[in-house]
């Protein structure tokens, strides 16, 4: 399937599942030691890592190695990279 | 004078006019009243229709933990820049909601902004931590004797 025939959920959700299996198998031990509380930026193309104090810094070094990537975001340690109120958890 | 007015909703939300832009020129982007959801740890949330009418790009995905504690759906994001309106571009990620319709902005953006929430009995200030910090503070309290 051509990826203009994807939906936006489908490959939405397809980025996030390979980008938490590489996190899994690459990286969540050595970060868990070494980076606890960082963010960290996955490359579902090569597998890298790109880790920052905020999730922008992380995304903004992501994009630097790769301009044309695709990313998932996630925080070392915590079940999601962000909590969301209220509001947004009964839009969900 | 860097103070901006806001307003509270009858349901008690606090609402504040912040401006996005794909790129964060000057003059570019588009005026939105947004929700300040203290509990939303990011920094923007847009609705789908908002986010392609801004021409962003989403790239990446995340999850959020819900009041719940469980995890949504995969969210997509895009880096772009925000700001209360009338302030300068600050650079964020900038969550594409399929679901809400509504503007939503977080703790992550009152931090990458600089500002402090006040909370009135007419509505809310959202100030410049600059300004607060200038504000004279009054010494502690002597303990009680009694």
């Amino acid at each position: 399937m051509a990826d203009e025939q994807k939906s936006a959920l489908t490959s939405t959700r397809e980025i996030a599942e390979r980008g938490e299996a590489i996190y899994k198998e690459k990286w969540e031990e050595k970060l868990s030691k070494e980076s606890p509380g960082k963010f960290v930026v996955i490359n579902i193309s090569n597998g890298d890592a790109a880790i920052g104090d905020t999730s922008e810094e992380a995304l903004r070094l992501a994009q630097e190695k790769d301009p044309k990537g695709y990313f998932h975001l996630m925080r070392v340690g915590h079940p999601s990279a962000f909590k969301a109120g209220w509001y947004m958890s009964h839009a969900h | 004078m860097l103070t901006r007015q806001g307003r509270i909703d009858a349901n008690g939300h606090p609402y504040v006019e912040i401006t996005v832009s794909a790129d964060g020129s000057q003059g570019s982007g588009l005026s939105f009243e947004a929700l300040i959801d203290t509990g939303f740890t990011g920094f923007v949330s847009l609705p789908i229709i908002a986010a392609s009418t801004l021409n962003l790009q989403p790239h990446t995905t995340t999850r959020y933990e819900l009041a719940n504690g469980k995890l949504c759906d995969p969210v997509p994001l895009a880096r772009a820049f925000a700001c209360v309106s009338g302030d300068g571009f600050k650079p964020g990620i900038v969550s594409i909601s399929e679901h809400a319709s509504g503007v939503l902005v977080g703790v992550e953006f009152l931090r990458t902004c600089g500002k402090g929430l006040l909370f009135l009995s007419t509505g809310i200030s959202v100030i410049d931590e600059e300004e607060l910090n200038a504000l004279p503070h009054s010494p502690p309290a002597p303990p009680s004797s009694s």
